[in-house]
Formats: structure tokens, C-alpha cells, sequence
């Protein structure tokens, strides 16, 4: 009897991952617990085991790179040596002109015949394997050219959603209602180029949306629409931080002594900052507003696939070399996209750091459902009035956005009042 | 005060062609009567056929009295007053064969014939609203100081029914200009009135009502025709109501193709064929040496031609364009808005809710010497809400016209009255006691203007408060606004401000059609910007109370207020809510409710009544069938819950919609 290989459950809240490879061949033996392939889910990669022992056999119609498949889906067998295979070369060039569903099936020779498609039919779509669609969201990926199967949805029992297609395609929210255009394109022809639909619009290299660059703009649309976002800027006398880099930098033995970085100083601060600020050491849940104990800092990583934001726990109790190894490790795991999901949830405040872009000011995007962002600029040596005198400094500017919704303007204000001057003056137990 | 006995014979005092148009006229009814007996037997009639054999002498003897300006109302049984009072043979036949040339276009056939050009204000399908109606005609004639008179004709039946006693009550009271004609012919259907009436003696009955009651042989034209004289000539000269039983019967059926015998004998059919009314007064022509044999032989071989001929005639008439069938629900040619509404926003002064529809009220009557406001405590009392406040004073009681409880009585008033040329506005404190008027409303009221083929309008108000709060149990804070916008000819207003109460009030009075005005309780005081000039809001347009962007909210009257609460903490959640008010519900206007739940793509109704066929449920089922491509979740209903309302406060707030369950709801539905 061949085993089903299956997409098992992931975690609490997985109902789906885009599937990445198989791991192993067709007509490979293959151990129980050994690598069988990998998805990608959210934001990390993981590899999936073997269920069994067995040859693996991967149907022709199998999932390709990209491809969404459900938990529970089959993806393909392990059979047996010498055992029927399910979906052999001989059956291929059949199942190829059959429904998607019924070729899927695990079909053997002996029961081709005997069972009916509508029976064979069930193990690969299952009760799971049809989403809801809004009327309205299939419209818009119409003519947004998406593929809707390449959704995932947000409403009720994951019912894809208008907003699932914008935030896919990162389109702008509602073009003019069609009726109304229909209505106007009726009376009176378009005028010529005015009718450009998707199909007109200039190509060039296409790349899948995939898992990851979808939970982005997932985030980004939830934090978009749901925050209530106020941006208060700051600028500091980074001029003790830059000294304390170059401590450490002197101190290190070698390559592998973490050095802590203007970010790591920075969430050492924030979270002494947000002891005395505890409105913003907070988390939106739909009907209360929780004020975290725990004070766990997310940190902003650029990687080569896109944007990830592990979360550093328990800020206070280490010290700054500890956080300094804490988000070397994190850091690297995030490139290598070897995080948990646990890793990268959870926080209250993330700070994200663009001063090696070389910018100075920006509007960081609030890490839904945290409380707040804090974005650091690049530290300059400029010339500063200091009592009556002119003496270069170096400055640094700060963005503090925060969702209005959870804490005012005054309070967040002091609140970053309160970097400043830890960042003008650093407390030596926070810092040494 | 007492029935007393009218059959002396009173031919003396009338002239020989008199007598003879008494005879023809009843000849005619009965030909036509023939004819149309005989054309339902070919299958020629599609529906019912009351015959009057037999009763000829009621209509003809009352009739000959009354002038062509003067109004009857009839019933089931009402081929004969129609002729009567002048509908032409073919005009009637071409009726009841479904013509497009009958009296109402076909639209009515024998149970709706109106000629309002000759008086004749319609036969009923209902037994008992033509009392009220011609009562509401009286009292039309009275506010305009006409002299015209109104008739009712009804059978013993309808003496038992509510409508002849609330009728006679009021016509007592305002000592109005109308006779009342009972045909007693001893059968309602197959129930006898020895049974069913507790009196049978109906002559007496007007006792109880303090006008005169007569009793005379309705077989005996010229008895009818005393009788009738005595009290037409009473009630033009201001002596108030009469009530004059006629005892008669019918020879035929009830309707044509029913069974007889198995109430009455054939015996009993016999004997009272030989009192036969027509036959009778041809021998008494003779007799009197009014007319000879020769010269009633003209006459009659002169109406027989005729009306055969009114039947050929009718029978190859043709029948009505189905493309037809819509016309007249409502007035085809509405006024247009004189007096646009300025924007509220330039308003500094501020009013409550009832004081703005005073306004508008007050300005109308100064305008419209047409309008009066009947109702229980609108006179003196300037009404239980403040409705009427100070107008007693400046027009008196007969336009600020208190009434007894009689809901039903001064509503089927109301109808006729319009029917004569009035504008009632009829002032039900609680929409709760409008249902004891609810046939008088949805029957008479809704249908006249239709069934009249367009010819009667029905400029009728009707107002009164809806809703729930203040304790006020369940008998005093119903809604019922389906029960009114389900039926075609109504128009149903449910304003949610003191300035689109003016406005809306004001179109109102102007309106040709009847108008339910439905004021929420809770509103009553609540204070707006309303400016002083006089202006109109169009039926059918909504008010988009407040634009959004994620989910479109329908609601009315308190509703709208309940969601403006709901709206300010759904927005500090990022949930952007946009708020239609349709301000009407009959007609609806479903263009700017698509437009928005297009633009939105997600609709909750909120709705203070009832769930089951409701106004939620009117909206959901527009937005799904107008804009399902539009929708980005299914369509939402947040509803009263279905419960009599109760009194204690807790568990009233428990069963209708407050700003807190809408924000539920609507979170609830951005999260589908
Ligand atoms: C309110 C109402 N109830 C019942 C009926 C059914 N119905 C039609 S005629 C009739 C009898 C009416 O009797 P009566 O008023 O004496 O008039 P007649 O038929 O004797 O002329 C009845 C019960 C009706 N049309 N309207």
C-alpha cells in the first residue's frame, strides 16, 4: 500500500505554504525522517520529513515551485518495491487528458477500472481544496491578471478578499466601480489609448509573488489600513554612541567577538526607555490593548529575499554584548531564512535602521499589531551650537512612528524625548 | 328619532317624467342586469357578478333626488347605483367584461366601477368602507361649505360591520351631509339578519347615533323616493345624516353562478318576484294614467335597443394593453418641487423634530384651505406629540377636527374625503393604533387611485410614531414599515432629522399620493438645524449621511443616529464606514444604496424592526441581486430582535440595535 506524502500542519495558524522543492528525486529510496522536500511558509523555509520508508514517486501533475498547496494535500507517494506504481508513465499520457482531480488520485492498475473517478476525486481535493471568493475580489484579479489560486485569503475561513488581491498585486484600492465604467464605455466610445486595460500595460520580466514577498505586503496593507499612524522626528547628539562603537571595535579579540552595533546600543535604550513608558510597550488585539510585561524589541533585517523582523526577548535582562550575539544569530538566521515563525512574532516595538543607506529622516511602517517603530538615520558630523560656541557633533536623526490608536502624541513624544537623552548620555549599566 | 313607516305612496308631488325616468331607470338596471347575467352564463364575465334584481327601486328612488355633483359610494352589489346615477350601459358592461373601454379600464370590473364625472365614487370589494367614505365625503362638502350631499349604499350585512357604527357616530356628531341607504334584503350572503343582527330592526339602530332612522318597502320606488327627499333635503340644509332602511330583496343568487336554495325557498324567491319593483310601478303607471301601454311600450322598446346595443357594443370592445397594467399605481405627474431644500449647513437656528414638521404643517394649511388634521387630541389639545400646536386657534374645529376612537371609522373618512376634493392629514399619535385602520389604509386608501384608473387621487397623510424606547411597552413602539412600503400605491416616509422632517413633511402635503409620514419617538425632541423658509425634499432620495470607504451602513430614523455613534469608534479602528439614509422607504431610492455598496463592496442594513421580510431584508436582497459583483462579503443584517416589545428597561435595550452591537456587526463584517 503506497504511503501519501502530505503537507503535515504547520504550526497554529498555517493552512497553506507555497511549496519550494523536492528534496529527493522520483524513483529515490527514501528513509522515514529524512528531508522529503521544503515550502516556505510566512517567512521562513523549512524542510518537510519523509512520513516513511518507500520509493518516492511524484505525479506528473505534482506541485511545481510556487505553487500553494494545502495542509493535507497530497503531493505525491512511497511505494513499495515492486509494488503497483500509483502514478506510473503508463498512466500519464491518460491522466493527462483527465481533470485535474481524478489524475491526482492514486491510481494503480488492478483498480483503475474498478473505482469510480468521482471516488478517486476525494483524497486530492478533500473538503479543503476550494477557497471562497468574493465576487468582488474575483473581479479585481481578473483584471489585475492575477491567479486567484495563488491567494491566500484573510476573511472568515481564509474567503479571499479584495484587499487579498491588492495587496498581491500592491495595486492602489478600488479603480472607478466597473458598472459605472461600463456604463460610461456604452454611451460613448473610449477614446483611443483611454481603454487601456491590464493586457496594454508595458511587460517586462515577471517574477511569481511569493510567500515571502506576500506575507510582506500582507503586513504592510494590514498596518496600512488597521494603524492609526503619527510619525514625531528628533534629532540627537549620537556623539557617545559613536564613542562606545569604537571602545568595543578595540576591544574585540577577533572576527567572532560581537561588536555591538548603533542598533543593538539603540534597542539596549529603547527598551530602558519603554520601562519608564510602558503606554508604548504595548499590543492591539481587536478588544483591548495588552501592555506587555516582557520587554521583547524587533529589530528590522534586510535580506536578500525582502524584509524580516526577529524579535529579541527579554532586552533588559541581557547585556549588550549578549544582545549583540543574540542579533548576530538572529540576523543570520534571518538571511538564511532558518527563522520560526515564533521568532519573528511577538514583539511590542521594533527599530529599524537605514543609517547605512545613508538616510537621514524617514516614516517607518508600524510592525502591526505593535505599538510603535523607531527609525535611526545616519549619524553626522555637522557643525552644532553647543552654549554659545559652534563645535561638530555627531547627529543622528530619529523617527518615532507609533498607532495613535494605542497611545497619543504627548506621551509618545516624551516618550522619545526619553532616547534622546539616554542616547545623549547612555547610563553606564545599560551600555558596559 | 323613531322608524317610522315611509310606504305611503307620494306620487302626488311628481311630474309624468319623472315618474317615467324613474321607470327607465330602473328598467335599464334591470336589462343591463339581464344582459350581464346572461353574459356570465356564455362565460363572458371573468370574474364575480352581483346581480341587482330585484333592489332596482333603492337606487333608482334614492338617486332621482340627488344632483350630478353629488357623491354615492357602493358595494359588491353596485351595478345598479352606477347606472343610477349615470354611468352609461357600456361603459358599465365593457367593465365588467374587462374592456378597455369600461368605467375603470378594466382594471376593476363589477366590485371597482368609478365614475367620480358622474358622482359615482366606486362599487367595493370589501363590505363596509363606502359608509365611512361617503361619512369622509360629508365631511369634504362641509369643510368647503358646499351644499353637495353625500349617499351610502350598503346591504344589511354591513350594518353589523364596525364601519357602520364608527360611520354613523361621527356623522352624528359633525351632523354631516349624508344619507345612509341600507338594502335590507334579509341575507348577507346566505346568513339571514334575523340571525346575525342581535336588533334586526337596522332602521332602529340610527337611534343609538342620534339621527332619524326610516324604514320603508325598497320594493316601492316612490317610498324610496320619499324617504330619500326627506333626508337629502335634511342633509343639504345642514340637518345632518339620515339613515333610511329599505326592505327589499334579491332574486338572484348572492353572486351569479352560486347555489340558492339551501338558505332561502324557492317559494320565498317566488313570492318576492311577484312584488317585483319594476313591474310594479309599470302597473301603477298605468294604473295612475301616467303613461299608456303604448307610449311605456316606446320607452321600453327604446332602452331595450339600447342596451343591447351597449352590449354588442361592449363585447367587441377591446380588451386592455397588458403594457398598461402599471399605470396609475402612483400619481403619473407629480408637482414638481416648488421650493428646493437650502443646505442645512447655512442654518444657525436650531429645532427639535416635531416643531419643524409644525412648520411645515402650519405653512401648508395657510396655503391649502383644502387640508384638515383629524385625530384624537389634535384639536383644543394641540396634540399628544405638539403636532397641531396653536393651529386649533387659527383655523378652528373643523380643520383641527378631534375625533372619537375610531381609527378605523375616521381613516375610511379620510378616503372618501380625498375622494371629494379634500386633503385629510390624519394624526395617529402611535403608528400601534393605525393598525386597527389597516384595511382602510392598504384596501381603500392604497388601491382607490389605481382602480379608478388614474381619475380619484388620494392625497392622504397619514402620521404617526414608530419605534422603540422611553418604556413605552409593546403596544406603543412598533415600526410595521414593511407592512405599509409592501404594498404598491403607498408612500412610506421615515425622516431621521428635524430638517429633512420639514422638507419631507412639506413634499408630503404636496404629494398627490397617500403618504405614511412614521415618526421615530426618540426623535421627537431631538433639536437640528432647520431654516425658517418654506422647502421640499423629493421623495426617493437618500441621504449619504456620511461618506466612507470600507463598509456602507443602510439605516433609518434612530438608527442613522445609532450608527453616526457606532461610526466615531469604528474609526479610531481604522474601519471607515459610510452611512445612507434613504429618508423614504416607498419608494427606495436603490441607486444611491448600489452606489455606495459598489463603491465599498460591503453592506450591513440596520434596521430597528422585525428580521422576517423586512426593510433589511428589502436592502440585502437589492444588493445582492444589483451589486453581487460588487460585494466583498456577504450582506449583513443587524435587526430588532423578534419579540413583542417589552416595558422594563433591560429587557427592552435587549432587543433592539444600539451603537455598541453595530460596531460588533460591523467589525463582524469586515472581518468575513
Ligand atoms: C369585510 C368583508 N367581509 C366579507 C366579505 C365577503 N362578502 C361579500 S358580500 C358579503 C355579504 C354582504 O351582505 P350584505 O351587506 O347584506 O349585502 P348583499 O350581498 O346582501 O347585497 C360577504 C360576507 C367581504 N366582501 N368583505
Amino acid at each position: 500500500m503506497a504511503t501519501e506524502v502530505r503537507l503535515p500542519k504547520q504550526g497554529w495558524s498555517t493552512e497553506e505554504a507555497a511549496f519550494v522543492e523536492w528534496l529527493k528525486k522520483d524513483g529515490e529510496d527514501v528513509r522515514a525522517g529524512e528531508p522529503l522536500f521544503s515550502v516556505e511558509t510566512e517567512k521562513a523555509v523549512r524542510e518537510i520529513e519523509s512520513p516513511d520508508d518507500g520509493i518516492l514517486r511524484i505525479p506528473p501533475d505534482g506541485p511545481d515551485e510556487g505553487d500553494i498547496i494545502k495542509v493535507g494535500q497530497v503531493i505525491g507517494y512511497l511505494i513499495r518495491a515492486g509494488e503497483t506504481v500509483p502514478t506510473a508513465a503508463a498512466t500519464a499520457p491518460v491522466a493527462a487528458d483527465r481533470p485535474a482531480a481524478e489524475k491526482a488520485g492514486p491510481v494503480t492498475a488492478a483498480t483503475a477500472t474498478a473505482v469510480p473517478a468521482a471516488a478517486l476525486a476525494v483524497p486530492a481535493t478533500g473538503a479543503t481544496g476550494w477557497r471562497a471568493v468574493t465576487p468582488r475580489a474575483a473581479r479585481r484579479a481578473i483584471l489585475e491578471g492575477i491567479d486567484i489560486r495563488s491567494l491566500t485569503g484573510t476573511g472568515r475561513g481564509g474567503r479571499i478578499r479584495e484587499a487579498d488581491v491588492i495587496a498581491a498585486c500592491g495595486a492602489p484600492p478600488a479603480s472607478p466601480a466597473p458598472a459605472a465604467a461600463a456604463a460610461a464605455g456604452s454611451s460613448a466610445p473610449a477614446a483611443i489609448g483611454e481603454a487601456a486595460g491590464p493586457v496594454s500595460l508595458p511587460r517586462g520580466r515577471e517574477v511569481a509573488i511569493n510567500g515571502m514577498r506576500r506575507a510582506i505586503a500582507e503586513q504592510m496593507v494590514r498596518s496600512k489600513t488597521l494603524t492609526a499612524p503619527v510619525t514625531l522626528t528628533t534629532r540627537v547628539d549620537a556623539g557617545s554612541l559613536a564613542a562606545l562603537r569604537a571602545r568595543y571595535k578595540a576591544a574585540a579579540r577577533g572576527p567572532d567577538d560581537p561588536v555591538p552595533s548603533y542598533s543593538d546600543m539603540m534597542i539596549k535604550l529603547v527598551a530602558a526607555a519603554l520601562r519608564e513608558h510602558p503606554a508604548l510597550n504595548a499590543r492591539w488585539e481587536e478588544k483591548r490593548i495588552v501592555y506587555v510585561e516582557a520587554i521583547d524589541i524587533a529589530l528590522a533585517v534586510d535580506t536578500p529575499d525582502g524584509l524580516i523582523a526577529p524579535v529579541v526577548r527579554g532586552v533588559p535582562g541581557l547585556s549588550l554584548i549578549q544582545l549583540a550575539a543574540r542579533t548576530r544569530d538572529l540576523i543570520r538566521r534571518a538571511r538564511e531564512r532558518r527563522l520560526s515563525t515564533g521568532e519573528m512574532t511577538g514583539g511590542t516595538f521594533t527599530v529599524s535602521n537605514l543609517g547605512a543607506a545613508g538616510i537621514d529622516v524617514f516614516t517607518p511602517i508600524i510592525n502591526h499589531p505593535e505599538c510603535a517603530v523607531l527609525g535611526m538615520g545616519r549619524i553626522v558630523r555637522e557643525p552644532a551650537a553647543v552654549e554659545d560656541r559652534i563645535e561638530i557633533r555627531s547627529l543622528m536623526w530619529l523617527s518615532l512612528t507609533f498607532d495613535h490608536r494605542i497611545v497619543d502624541g504627548a506621551p509618545a513624544a516624551r516618550f522619545l524625548d526619553a532616547v534622546r537623552k539616554l542616547v545623549e548620555n547612555p547610563p553606564a549599566e545599560l551600555v558596559s | 328619532m323613531s322608524a317610522s313607516d315611509g310606504n305611503a305612496a307620494v306620487s302626488s308631488g311628481l311630474s309624468r317624467e319623472a315618474m317615467l325616468d324613474l321607470y327607465r331607470t330602473m328598467l335599464t338596471i334591470r336589462l343591463v342586469e339581464e344582459q350581464l347575467v346572461r353574459a356570465h352564463q356564455r362565460g363572458l364575465v371573468p370574474g364575480a357578478c352581483h346581480a341587482y334584481i330585484g333592489q332596482e327601486a333603492v337606487a333608482a328612488g334614492v338617486c332621482s333626488c340627488l344632483r350630478p355633483t353629488d357623491v354615492v359610494f357602493s358595494t359588491h352589489r353596485g351595478h345598479g347605483h352606477a347606472l343610477a346615477k349615470g354611468v352609461a350601459p357600456r361603459s358599465l358592461i365593457a367593465e365588467v367584461l374587462g374592456r378597455a373601454t369600461g368605467c375603470s379600464g378594466g382594471r376593476g370590473g363589477s366590485m371597482h366601477i368609478f365614475a367620480p364625472e358622474v358622482g359615482m365614487m366606486g362599487t367595493s370589494g370589501i363590505v363596509g368602507p363606502c359608509i365611512l367614505q361617503a361619512a369622509g365625503a360629508a365631511y369634504a362638502f362641509k369643510l368647503d361649505g358646499s351644499d353637495r350631499v353625500s349617499v351610502a349604499f350598503f346591504g344589511d350585512g354591513a350594518s353589523n360591520n364596525g364601519a357602520f357604527h364608527e360611520g354613523l357616530n361621527m356623522a352624528g356628531i359633525w351632523k354631516l351631509p349624508v344619507v345612509f341607504v341600507c338594502e335590507n334584503n334579509l341575507y348577507a350572503t346566505e346568513v339571514p339578519i334575523a340571525y346575525s343582527g342581535a336588533n334586526p330592526n337596522i332602521a332602529e339602530r340610527a337611534t343609538a347615533y342620534n339621527l332619524p332612522g326610516v324604514s320603508v318597502d325598497g320594493n316601492d320606488v316612490l317610498a324610496v323616493r320619499g324617504a330619500a327627499e326627506e333626508a337629502v333635503r335634511r342633509a343639504r340644509s345642514g340637518g345632518g345624516p339620515t339613515l333610511i332602511e329599505c326592505r327589499t330583496y334579491r332574486t338572484r343568487p348572492h353572486g351569479e353562478g352560486m347555489g340558492d336554495f339551501t338558505y332561502r325557498t324557492r317559494e320565498e324567491v317566488d313570492a318576492w318576484k311577484a312584488r317585483c319593483p319594476v313591474q310594479g310601478f309599470r302597473r301603477r303607471l298605468l294604473l295612475e294614467k301616467i303613461a299608456t301601454e303604448e307610449e311605456i311600450a316606446v320607452v321600453e322598446d327604446g332602452i331595450r335597443r339600447a342596451v343591447a346595443e351597449a352590449m354588442v357594443a361592449a363585447e367587441s370592445d377591446p380588451l386592455p394593453d397588458p403594457s398598461d397594467a402599471l399605470r396609475h399605481v402612483y400619481d403619473e405627474a407629480p408637482p414638481a418641487v416648488a421650493r428646493p431644500a437650502p443646505p442645512a449647513s447655512g442654518t444657525e437656528r436650531r429645532i427639535t423634530f416635531i416643531r419643524a414638521t409644525l412648520e411645515a404643517l402650519s405653512a401648508e394649511m395657510d396655503r391649502n384651505p383644502a387640508i384638515y388634521v383629524m385625530g384624537e387630541g389634535i384639536g383644543r389639545r394641540g396634540g399628544n406629540f405638539a403636532t397641531t400646536t396653536g393651529l386649533y386657534d387659527k383655523h378652528g374645529p373643523v380643520r383641527l377636527c378631534d375625533t372619537p376612537i375610531a381609527e378605523r371609522g375616521f381613516t375610511g373618512m379620510a378616503a372618501g374625503a380625498a375622494m371629494a376634493g379634500a386633503r385629510p392629514v390624519i394624526d395617529f399619535m402611535f403608528l400601534d393604533f393605525e393598525l386597527d385602520a389597516a384595511g382602510e389604509i392598504i384596501n381603500q386608501i392604497a388601491k382607490i387611485h389605481y382602480m379608478s384608473n388614474g381619475r380619484l387621487r388620494m392625497p392622504v397623510l397619514l402620521r404617526g410614531c414608530i419605534g422603540t424606547g422611553h418604556s413605552a411597552g409593546t403596544h406603543h413602539s412598533g415600526n410595521y414599515l414593511p407592512t405599509f412600503a409592501h404594498f404598491p400605491g403607498l408612500r412610506v416616509v421615515v425622516p431621521s432629522t428635524p430638517y429633512d422632517a420639514k422638507g419631507l413633511l412639506a413634499r408630503a402635503l404636496r404629494c398627490r399620493d397617500p403618504v405614511l409620514f412614521l415618526e421615530h419617538r426618540e426623535l421627537l425632541a431631538m433639536k437640528g438645524p432647520v431654516p425658517e423658509e418654506d422647502y421640499e425634499i423629493e421623495f426617493g432620495k437618500a441621504a449619504v449621511v456620511r461618506e466612507g470607504r470600507h463598509v456602507t451602513v443602510v439605516a433609518l430614523a434612530l438608527m442613522v443616529h445609532h450608527t453616526l455613534a457606532a461610526c466615531a469608534e469604528l474609526a479610531a479602528g481604522g474601519i471607515d464606514v459610510e452611512v445612507i439614509d434613504p429618508r423614504t422607504i416607498s419608494p427606495l431610492d436603490a441607486e444611491t444604496i448600489l452606489a455606495s455598496v459598489r463603491k465599498t463592496g460591503r453592506l450591513l442594513v440596520v434596521d430597528e424592526d422585525f428580521a422576517p421580510f423586512s426593510f433589511g431584508s428589502e436592502v440585502a436582497a437589492l444588493a445582492a441581486g444589483e451589486a453581487f459583483d460588487d460585494l466583498d462579503a456577504p450582506v449583513r443584517r443587524l435587526h430588532g430582535e423578534f419579540a413583542p416589545t417589552p416595558y422594563s428597561r433591560p429587557l427592552e435595550e435587549a432587543v433592539v440595535p444600539n451603537p455598541a452591537r453595530i460596531v460588533r456587526a460591523v467589525r463582524e463584517l469586515m472581518a468575513e
